[in-house]
């Protein structure tokens, strides 16, 4: 080894260093984006499944409303939860199925953006679609396997107001919850997006 | 420009710089991970007092340097860390196709490892092309002394090589 040699040594030895910190961040920055895709992945096919659930609801209720047809009080309470269920299907007609593994950085902080600010605008009407089915179509269930005026017997009547009340806080609390999550985790995604594409940017 | 964002742009631009000194003064993955930290927690401090007059990389090498040096004063106060040239450099065989390194390079490295905190400075600025200048102003003494120190390890070297047939 010729002593005189040692800078050319160290060049090559340090542009392998920095090879192999480049090829790591690589695969960190692979790593950022395939933990954000599924992370919306997951989101939006629980929103889409959510979506058509909303229809298979609304059928349920349209269902409860043909067994309590004779009572026109209700055919009324319960086609309420049908129709806010699918009022709920049509507001969240926007979203749709994406080819997740076709999008570029940009392109997905884009559309986690876009799910996120649909998701917000949109949670408040759900927590309220979730809570209103609940309350009319147990009070249709109700209707149907007591077979007596529920509402109008106060006995039952303050019992099945108690039962909705805990049932819609319950479903109220507990979606806000969700919500709450899903947005903290899809932000962490658009964050470390944010963070690929300004990588890329530089490069 | 934020102080949040030169800092962040500082050390993406200039992080090779940090990964070589943090490489010449460590060798387990813990002690690495602290010397980081500490070079960054000291670009942070001292960011407010980088005048723009003096080259980036000049005030990056002597932070780094100045906190990598302390920090190995520290760990070899209280681990006794050190590299022994004669122990690791008879055991090396040539498979360059094996190892990352080259055998060369790793030799080269188990020099460097087996010098001195404050020569292990001078020969990595030495290696990094820096001129005898901007040396004597990273590391504070003399242009004459630096060429000086350079010449006498580059000859301790060449001994050391020749005596053991490298």
């Amino acid at each position: 080894m010729n002593i005189d040699d040692i800078k050319s040594i160290w060049k090559q030895d340090m542009s392998a260093l920095e090879n192999r910190v480049r090829i790591n961040e690589e695969k960190i920055k692979e790593l950022e984006f395939n933990k954000a895709t599924s992370t919306f992945d997951k989101f939006l096919k629980i929103s889409l499944a959510g979506k058509n659930m909303a229809l298979v609801y609304a059928m349920g209720s349209l269902f409860l409303m043909y067994k309590v047809w004779d009572n026109y009080f209700y055919v009324a309470i319960v086609g309420l939860g049908a129709a806010a269920m699918i009022f709920s299907y049509f507001q969240h007609s926007p979203l749709k199925k994406l080819d997740l593994g076709s999008l570029g950085v940009v392109a997905l902080q884009q559309e986690i953006y876009k799910f996120r600010m649909h998701t917000a605008k949109t949670a408040i009407y759900d927590l309220t679609i979730i809570g209103i089915w609940m309350a009319t179509a147990g009070l249709g269930f109700y209707q149907l396997i007591s077979g007596e005026e529920s509402v109008l017997n106060l006995a039952n009547g303050v019992g099945v107001g108690v039962a909705i009340l805990t049932w819609f806080a319950i479903a109220y609390f507990g979606s806000k919850y969700i919500y709450k999550d899903i947005d903290v985790k899809l932000k962490e995604s658009e964050d470390g997006l944010e963070k690929l594409a300004n990588y890329q940017n530089e490069l | 420009m934020s102080k949040k964002a030169k800092f962040i742009e500082i050390v993406e631009k200039y992080r090779g710089i940090l990964y070589k000194v943090i490489t010449i003064y460590c060798i387990e993955d813990d002690d690495k991970k602290d010397l980081e930290q500490e070079i960054l927690i000291q670009i942070w401090k001292s960011l407010d007092k980088y005048n723009d007059k003096f080259a980036m990389t000049t005030w990056l090498y002597r932070i780094s340097m100045n906190v990598a040096i302390s920090h190995y004063r520290k760990t070899f106060k209280t681990k006794g860390r050190t590299v022994s040239l004669d122990a690791g450099l008879l055991e090396f065989t040539s498979a360059p196709e094996t190892s990352e390194r080259s055998y060369e390079q790793d030799v080269l490295h188990k020099l460097l490892m087996a010098l001195n905190e404050f020569d292990k400075a001078l020969m990595f600025l030495y290696l990094e092309d820096k001129d005898y200048d901007v040396i004597a102003d990273v590391l504070g003494i003399t242009k004459t002394n630096v060429a000086t120190k350079i010449s006498r390890i580059k000859n301790r070297w060449k001994q050391e090589l020749k005596s053991k047939n490298i």
